[in-house]
């Protein structure tokens, strides 16, 4: 009898996990499946051509090809120029924000109204910033679109801008469980402002920067929309971040290439987020 | 060590006066106790001291030096905040060695650090914990951290903002007790705020008593129990607090010996009071009422075991009031009425317009 319970608990198990089971199936695992084998298999370049099987190796030739190399160094510095910017840029709002600076309800609601605005809606008004008859800031040489030095500089900026509503909101809301008598006890200890941010209020917000640092690492590795708005990846494809690149691949005879550039990507987000286990263990505990 | 003091000293946040013309002396290594109900602006009379706050009107120095416009950081004072304000990211050895290392003034080099720091803390009796962070230790533990924190650095003045209101009732008792050896000890000036009497009377050289940002009375316990400087302080002092009642002196010579009336009955007066008025507030500590008398009447409304004493709630009039009563004495019954006699020598006079101490 006792048998007979346990394969009736074990059926229900099943069948409420089914659809779980289901929507995983369908939109993670069904994907990833099918993306190892476009990565082992080259597809013919007529339609319903049938594939050859290429193996590891080709997807090895992929990833340390010059496209994949290329495309990551891209992404890489697209990386260095929005995650440390953004999370300081908000910090910084939120610091003025939270000691209630003069006029800073203008500044919040600016700032804030980029989380509820799309990529695309930014991406077009930095476009019109930096428009040569009539952008703000044409005349600005390091956001110049024309010139592969400071095209992605420029995609970047565009992208700090948009997370920056994430940041401050993140950032003011970690703020705010700093203990103000924390603050004055350090003050009357001795350290000055400076000392008091780095020594007290740095590691009191920690994990909220922890967080928002991979966050935005995340978000560097998605974003399309702004660089196909602002720069569509020139000039010279000095702009093609990792992502971009292989949306671009989508021909037939391209999907081998596609699929393992996103193996790669997949291999990379993963690292991240294995040091992001890393450190959150690490992060102390602040408990009472 | 250093005396403090405020030299008619005003703060006002906005429309709030915090404090209001306060002018107090704080001798130099004096324990006083800034004591006084929630609200009425001990805490930034402190907080004015430690230079969290600015002083709106008024000078306040410490020591010789005046130190309105002094940051701080250089005011060579501690301060043990409420919540204990300790840094939870670090360990209790690196909180307690913080002023050491955090100060702009000459910092002591990492050997010295560490002997002050394990000085502090066998005085607090926290070297075994050293190593854990603020989060793993007990509410008291945490308190005496606050405290090694603040002697470590060695100040002019500590300064402590209700540091036993968060510590549950039998180590409040016993941490009174430590910090008044540990005063002893140091032989320094501390400046202690709180709301709770006992505290104040219990550890205080002297009491300042404050409401409304003012200054009522300031002098040793003894002193302010026994000549209450007005109606707010002989309400606020004693526990339970003295009993009051409005009355009229009698001075004609044809009534008899001179005497109070009150709705309940006559008190007589020793002496003549100093005073022409006609009106008074009579006040009666508990211990000064005696079951049995037959100066005053009034009805027992409760009868409160204490163990080694008792409270007997009387209604005298629209008043309650409380006679404390010997536990081998026999209790009244509920219910009952009973005569009260008073001892006339310990009796308080106010004047009910001023507030003020007759006689
Ligand atoms: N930063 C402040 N801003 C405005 N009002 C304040 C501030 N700090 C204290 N007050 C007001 O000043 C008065 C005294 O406060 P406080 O010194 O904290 O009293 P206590 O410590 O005796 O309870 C209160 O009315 C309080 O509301
Ligand atoms: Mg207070």
């Amino acid at each position: 009898m006792g048998k007979r319970r346990n394969v009736r608990q074990w059926a229900l198990a099943y069948a409420l996990l089914l659809p779980s089971l289901v929507v995983f199936a369908v939109f993670a695992y069904l994907p990833l499946y099918r993306l190892v084998h476009f990565s082992l298999y080259q597809q013919s370049s007529r339609l319903g051509g049938g594939e050859r099987y290429v193996g590891f190796g080709a997807v090895w030739d992929v990833l340390s090809g010059e496209r994949f190399l290329q495309g990551t160094w891209i992404t890489i510095k697209f990386l260095i120029f929005t995650v440390p910017a953004g999370i300081a840029l908000g910090v910084l709002l939120a610091m003025a924000a939270h000691r209630r600076l003069k006029g800073i309800k203008i500044f919040q609601t600016i700032f804030s109204s980029t989380v509820a605005s799309s990529v695309a809606v930014s991406s077009v008004v930095f476009l019109t910033l930096v428009n040569e008859q009539i952008g703000l800031l044409r005349n600005v040489s390091w956001l110049s679109l024309k010139s592969p030095n400071s095209a992605l500089f420029a995609a970047a900026l565009s992208s700090v801008w948009q997370n920056l509503g994430l940041t401050f909101v993140i950032v003011l809301a970690a703020l705010q469980t700093v203990p103000e008598e924390l603050l004055e006890a350090a003050h009357l200890d001795g350290y000055g402002a400076v000392r008091r941010f780095f020594r007290v209020v740095v590691p009191l917000i920690s994990p909220a920067l922890f967080f928002l640092a991979i966050v935005l690492v995340v978000y560097g590795f998605q974003a399309y929309a702004q660089i196909e708005l602002i720069t569509g990846g020139g000039p010279l494809r000095s702009t093609e971040t990792l992502l971009y690149r292989i949306t671009k691949l989508q021909k037939n005879t391209d999907l081998q290439v596609g699929a393992s550039m996103s193996l790669g990507l997949f291999g990379l987000t993963f690292l991240v987020a294995l040091v992001q286990f890393r450190l959150l263990e690490r992060r102390v505990t602040y408990g009472n | 060590m250093s005396s403090v003091s405020f030299d008619h000293v005003t703060k006002r946040f906005g429309d709030t006066t915090a404090v209001d013309d306060l002018t107090l002396e704080v001798a130099d290594r004096e324990f006083m106790v800034l004591l006084g109900p929630s609200g009425c602006g001990k805490t930034t009379a402190l907080r004015m001291i430690a230079g969290l706050e600015s002083v709106t009107e008024g000078e306040l120095r410490i020591g010789e030096r005046r130190v309105n416009d002094v940051d701080a950081r250089d005011r060579d004072i501690s301060m043990v905040f409420q919540s204990y304000a300790l840094y939870p990211h670090m360990t209790v050895r690196k909180n307690i060695e913080s002023p050491l290392v955090a100060t702009r003034h000459a910092r002591p080099a990492a050997a010295e650090r560490a002997a002050r720091v394990r000085e502090a803390a066998d005085v607090l009796d926290l070297a075994p914990y050293l190593d854990r962070k603020p989060g793993e230790l007990s509410g008291g533990q945490r308190q005496r951290v606050a405290l090694a924190r603040a002697i470590v650095r060695r100040p002019q003045v500590f300064l402590m903002d209700e540091p036993l209101s968060n510590l549950d009732a039998k180590l409040r008792t016993q941490t009174r007790l430590e910090l008044v050896e540990l005063w002893r000890r140091l032989e320094a000036t501390f400046i202690y705020v709180t709301h709770d009497q006992v505290e104040a009377m219990t550890m205080a050289s002297r009491i300042a008593v404050i409401a409304d940002g003012r200054l009522q009375q300031v002098g040793p316990p003894q002193a302010v129990y026994d000549r209450p400087a007005n109606l707010f302080v002989a309400g606020f002092i004693g526990s339970p607090p003295m009993n009051m009642i409005a009355g009229e002196v009698d001075r004609s010579p044809l009534a008899g010996p001179l005497r109070v009336r009150t709705a309940i009955g006559n008190i007589p007066l020793p002496t003549p009071p100093t005073t022409n008025l006609h009106s008074v507030v009579a006040g009666i500590r508990p211990e000064h009422l005696r079951l049995g008398g037959s100066d005053l009447s009034v009805e027992v409304l409760n009868v409160e075991q204490l163990g080694h004493e008792r409270h007997v709630i009387c209604r005298a009039g629209d008043a309650r009031w409380v006679v404390r009563q010997a536990a081998h004495e026999p209790a009244p019954a509920v219910g009952e009425r009973v005569g009260l006699g008073v001892d006339g020598a310990s009796l308080h006079l106010f004047d009910p317009t001023s507030t003020e101490r007759i006689a």
